[in-house]
């Protein structure tokens, strides 16, 4: 299923590119792509059925989530709009990047239970509310690179980075924060210990709380912002992959 | 109408808050490349316990002022920002109280082992450790009995687990890990059995053996004589020493059992739902009345 879901996304790919090349406003495809976030998450739903629990609990099945998220938004959003082009196209590409990952050998893809420490309904919560807030991270870093490169329409990508941080934020806040934080007081009996993995996260909600917090500043140019929300968007990218594989860490057996 | 000096207003200033938290990012930033055992030097550093401090003090008075003014009508009441900084800062103010006032066991435990802890023994019944069919770890499990300082049972046939901590008061017991301990078992000619465990010394012929460790078949002494000459050897099982007989080798399982006094453990629990409130009231606002993405 997740290899039909990968190919499901090239033509669609494809069709937007070609229409940003013509920069043309051609038809709607977004609402196409619920189809592949459904596959995946019937994957999910099998692998959790498999394990005896839900699966979020690895890298990969991780993946498998976050790309199926920023497919829902892109889909939804597909349904209530037709602005399309530029933000949709970054946006499932980097869903289309992830999906190549799980082919990768770096993430193993072995159907396993979890170990003790992952068996909490409380890692689910967190797992799943932080990956659905990062998903509209996405969106916010494709419109902030696409207000960088488009000479007009910033208004509109502003409005855009700014919107999307509005509703990620407090869905990420949730998941990685609150819950991560009950989470790890029932695991390590410490409600945060400043593990790398926690720092990182802590880090990227700063970023992102100063996003919201300046966004009414005439100081805050279209730029500046852009820039801020590329830097939050990596930031996060770091916490999920590079704590993982460069830092000593107590998530590192989630890989 | 409070007339705020200067220094109040750069004290409730959110670009002092920016400052503050580009501060508090960049530093802790640095301190994911230390190890992770110099950790609590780093967040104990006064450095970081100014900034801190400065945050905790920028966020109360802007609340205060916040609040201040929605309650005589200079500004509009948005009661899910104000649960927002308000849960934040009853969190940092409990975690601060939690930090200074909190205590912590660690123990390894094995069936049958007191530990003493404070005002209380804890005792283990039973630990089991249970695998996959793949024999990876699916779960590990204590039984434990609290017993009250002249050995009476308080509270018997406790279950702790992984993620499932018992409360005791204001003490929570955590099932934190296991280990293995590789052992030999040595026989003498009229079959009694001793158990030797990384560490534990016999007296034989005048001499100490000290067992270090078991390696497939063979388990290594450090042997020190009457003066105090050290070497070391291995013996196969199977074999003597000194008429004793290395039988096999033996592993115990020892439970990780932690253990940790928090006074201010709930309020960390309610700041935290304060929070989540604060922004489910914020911004489910704000997705109705926002146009799409």
């Amino acid at each position: 299923m997740i290899f039909i879901s990968t190919v499901l996304l090239i033509p669609y790919l494809v069709y937007e590119i070609i229409n940003i090349i013509r920069d043309k406003n051609s038809k709607n495809l977004a609402p196409l792509l619920l189809v592949p976030a459904c596959l995946l998450l019937i994957e999910l739903i099998i692998r959790s059925w498999e394990i005896k629990f839900p699966a979020r609990t690895n890298t990969y099945e991780a993946l498998l989530f976050f790309s199926s998220s920023i497919l829902f938004i892109l889909g939804i959003r597909g349904l209530k709009t037709a602005n399309q082009g530029v933000v949709s196209f970054g946006s499932a590409m980097i869903s289309f990047i992830f999906l190549l990952l799980t082919s990768s050998p770096l993430i193993p893809s072995e159907v396993n239970p979890p170990i003790p420490a992952l068996q909490s309904n409380w890692l689910l919560i967190h797992v799943t509310f932080s990956f659905i807030g990062e998903a509209f991270f996405v969106v916010s870093f494709i419109s902030a690179i696409a207000l960088l490169l488009t000479k007009t329409k910033s208004e509109y990508y502003r409005k855009l980075i700014i919107n999307s941080i509005t509703i990620g934020y407090p869905i990420y806040t949730a998941g990685a924060i609150i819950f991560g934080s009950i989470w790890a007081s029932y695991a390590w009996g410490s409600f945060w210990s400043w593990d790398p993995k926690e720092t990182w996260a802590l880090i990227t909600w700063i970023i992102y709380t100063i996003i919201l917090h300046s966004k009414g500043s005439k100081k805050l140019t279209d730029i500046k912002l852009a820039w801020i929300a590329i830097i939050g968007y990596l930031v996060s990218f770091f916490t999920f992959f590079g704590v993982n594989y460069l830092l000593n860490s107590l998530h590192s057996y989630t890989g | 109408m409070i007339k705020e000096n200067k220094l109040f207003k750069i004290l409730t200033s959110v670009k002092l808050a920016i400052i503050l938290l580009i501060s508090l990012g960049l530093l802790a930033a640095i301190s994911t490349l230390m190890p992770l055992g110099q950790l609590e030097n780093f967040f104990s550093s006064a450095l970081f316990i100014t900034l801190m401090f400065l945050f905790f003090i920028n966020l109360s008075l802007c609340t205060i002022k916040r609040i201040y003014r929605e309650l005589v009508g200079i500004i509009e009441i948005k009661v899910g920002v104000d649960l927002i900084h308000t849960g934040l800062m009853l969190l940092i103010l409990s975690s601060t109280i939690n930090a200074i006032t909190q205590e912590e066991y660690d123990t390894l435990m094995n069936n049958g082992d007191v530990e003493y802890i404070e005002n209380f023994y804890l005792k283990l019944d039973e630990f089991n450790y249970y695998t996959y069919s793949d024999g990876k770890a699916a779960d590990w499990v204590s039984h434990i009995t609290i017993l009250d300082l002249n050995g009476a049972e308080i509270v018997k046939e406790v279950v702790i687990e992984v993620n499932k901590p018992y409360r005791f008061g204001d003490y929570r017991i955590f099932q934190k890990s296991f280990t293995k301990l590789d052992g030999v078992k040595l026989s003498d000619k009229d079959g009694k059995e001793i158990t030797l465990y990384p560490n534990y010394e016999i007296f034989i012929s005048n001499m100490i053996y000290q067992f270090l460790n078991v390696d497939g078949l063979s388990a290594m002494f450090k042997i020190t004589d009457e003066e105090n000459n050290i070497q070391y050897s291995e013996y196969k099982l199977g074999s003597e020493i000194e008429g004793l007989k290395l039988v096999d080798r033996e592993t115990k399982l020892l439970s990780g059992i932690y253990v940790k006094k928090e006074p201010v453990y709930v309020v960390q629990y309610i700041s935290l739902l304060i929070l989540l409130l604060g922004f489910s009231i914020t911004y489910i606002d704000k997705f109705r009345n926002m146009e799409v993405l």
